[in-house]
């Protein structure tokens, strides 16, 4: 008959109770010295026991924790095997998760009950989607290439009222440059240039937004500007830009409605004899450089267009007297107002500094110093409004 | 055809015959357990015949051999892995064989811990802690072989009769 004693049963008794209180439990302890009987046998398998349960209960614990990599502990236990079918599943979902990520929704699951139905009505509204997106993706760049073509068909409008590049070289004796960069397709800026009794008359406009809103708004100035200069003979600068702001007002009905749209306009007359110009602003200056000095004239603060609280708008003429190779700069606030990748405004102060120093070079040699000034300071920064600016020599 | 003497394989698809012609009444399918009754009373004769060692290597060469012409003849997506083993997925599933599970891949080094649930050679075997689905590892290697043109290990490291509830393969390229 075995025999035990009080002890050895408690010590079974506690390790039980340690593991029923969710305590980690250590093997009982087994002297060598014990003989070889039931109770050796009986503390052998409780300690395998103990070893399989702490194992398995790391490997939930990871498993809980999400650890799907863990690697399951070997052994029989039952439930050690359901968790394991468990684990198996997971990383299982894991691997189709991972494929129909990577755009293949011919993946699916069998056989996990509900979740099996779930999980591929899941995938087949995704891959419903990712086709109802491609679709409209796929109308979308077909609507956006019309809307594209066209605008760039707009372009070739605008592009046919600005003065020719043989008007324009005639009119300075090719003593002048452009630089004419839109923003987008077509341009809220526009340069305009009439000969009227042997004087000639350039503005540097520049409307309200740019873009396609901007290009309707150049082809009314353009229009009013051919109109009040060449069919009404009206050359004073000043009053130019009287008619100018009435006639927007007008054609965009502004008495009555709400919009606010106009244009800043740079606008010159320069005399037959070439020794005169006179000179009227709206919103916008003139720069000119004459006997090396730079000189700014600044326009009224006034714009053409939008709302008008006073009874009349009037403008200013200022006269100025031109010397052969003084150069004049016509320009919209485009250039001044681009930022560098840093977000720093190219400014009115650096673009005066450009234009003395760049004054006394050729006209050519002029052009291409500001461009490459203000391609170094723009570099990728992309371009945030129409830039134009006009140089004259006289 | 049938009891050629060979040195080289004469298996080909059409000695399967025209199952809906021979049996328009019972139809294609059987019961699992005349299944399992061919393959275990053909290998008890194996190893008594010819000992395990050659009794397994058998196994796995019809294994391998069936893996291939079924790749040959069944498997449609042929040119991207994870599409093939998608629809072998469908055609274990739809064969009745065993549901084909992907615990983990790595599709550039060929590595794969593949689970085979259901499966028809062992689910609900008595347990006996042997892994036994030999006949399993040579229908992998002969399906993944036949696919990607290369040879590989297919090791099956748990099974139903070594006391798991699935076939658990670790499959990588032969050296």
């Amino acid at each position: 008959m075995l025999e035990l004693q009080k002890s050895q049963l408690d010590t079974i008794t506690g390790a039980f109770y340690r593991i029923l209180r969710g305590e980690k439990t250590a093997p009982i302890p087994l002297p060598s010295d014990l003989p070889e009987n039931e109770f050796t046998q009986l503390v052998t398998y409780i300690n395998r026991f103990i070893k399989e349960y702490n194992e398995f209960a790391e490997f939930m614990y990871s498993l809980s924790r999400g650890d799907l990599e863990y690697p399951p502990p070997p052994g029989k236990l039952r439930v050690l095997q359901s968790f394991k079918s468990l684990q198996s599943s997971l990383r299982h979902l894991t691997w189709k998760t991972q494929q129909i990520a990577a755009g293949d929704f011919t993946q699916r699951v069998d056989f996990m009950g509900d979740f099996s139905t779930a999980f591929n009505s899941m995938t087949q509204q995704l891959e419903q989607a990712f086709v109802d997106l491609e679709r409209a993706n796929h109308e979308l760049a077909d609507k956006n290439q019309q809307i594209t073509d066209s605008i760039r068909y707009a372009q070739r409008i605008q592009q046919a009222i600005l003065p020719t590049p043989e008007a324009w070289h005639q009119a300075f004796d090719k003593q002048a440059f452009v630089i004419y960069l839109p923003q987008s397709i077509v341009s809220g800026d526009f340069y305009w240039l009439a000969h009227a009794q042997e004087a000639i008359l350039v503005a540097a406009v520049d409307c309200t937004g740019h873009g396609v809103s901007g290009a309707f708004l150049s082809m009314i100035g353009h229009t009013l500007l051919n109109k009040i200069v060449l069919e009404d003979q009206i050359l004073d600068p000043a009053q130019i830009l009287e008619h100018l702001h009435s006639g927007v007002r007008t054609a965009l009905q502004q008495e009555t409605g709400d919009t606010r749209d106009g244009m800043d306009v740079c606008l010159c007359r320069i005399d037959a004899d070439r020794q005169h110009a006179t000179f009227a602003g709206a919103n916008r200056p003139l720069y000119y450089v004459s006997q090396q000095q730079f000189q700014e004239i600044k326009g009224d603060r006034k714009s053409i267009g939008g709302i008008q609280k006073e009874a009349q708008r009037t403008f200013t003429n200022h006269d100025v007297v031109l010397a052969p190779g003084d150069t004049l700069y016509l320009s919209s606030d485009g250039l001044a107002d681009q930022p560098d990748p840093n977000g720093k405004k190219l400014g009115s102060k650096q673009l005066k500094t450009l234009l003395s120093e760049v004054a006394p070079l050729p006209i050519a040699e002029q052009e291409r110093c500001i461009r490459a000034h203000l391609q170094a300071h723009q570099q990728n920064e992309p371009q945030r409004d129409d830039i134009m600016l006009l140089g004259l020599r006289i | 055809m049938f009891k050629e003497e060979r040195t080289e394989s004469m298996f080909d698809w059409s000695m399967l015959g025209d199952i809906s012609e021979g049996r328009p009444n019972l139809g294609p399918t059987m019961n699992v357990a005349v299944y399992r009754l061919m393959q275990f009373t053909l290998r008890d004769v194996l190893i008594r015949d010819y000992g395990v060692e050659a009794a397994e290597h058998i196994l796995y060469s019809a294994g391998e051999e069936a893996g291939r012409h079924l790749y040959r003849n069944v498997i449609t997506k042929k040119d991207d892995l994870t599409e093939f083993i998608g629809e072998l997925q469908q055609v274990l599933k739809d064969l009745s064989i065993g549901i084909l599970r992907v615990e983990a891949a790595d599709l550039k080094a060929l590595t794969f811990t593949l689970t085979v649930a259901e499966d028809l050679d062992c689910s609900g075997l008595p347990i006996c802690g042997e892994e036994i689905c030999k006949y399993d590892e040579g229908f992998i290697q002969g399906l993944l072989s036949e696919h990607t043109g290369r040879n590989f290990l297919v090791r099956e490291i748990d099974c139903w009769c070594s006391g798991d509830r699935v076939c658990r393969f670790d499959v990588k390229p032969a050296a």
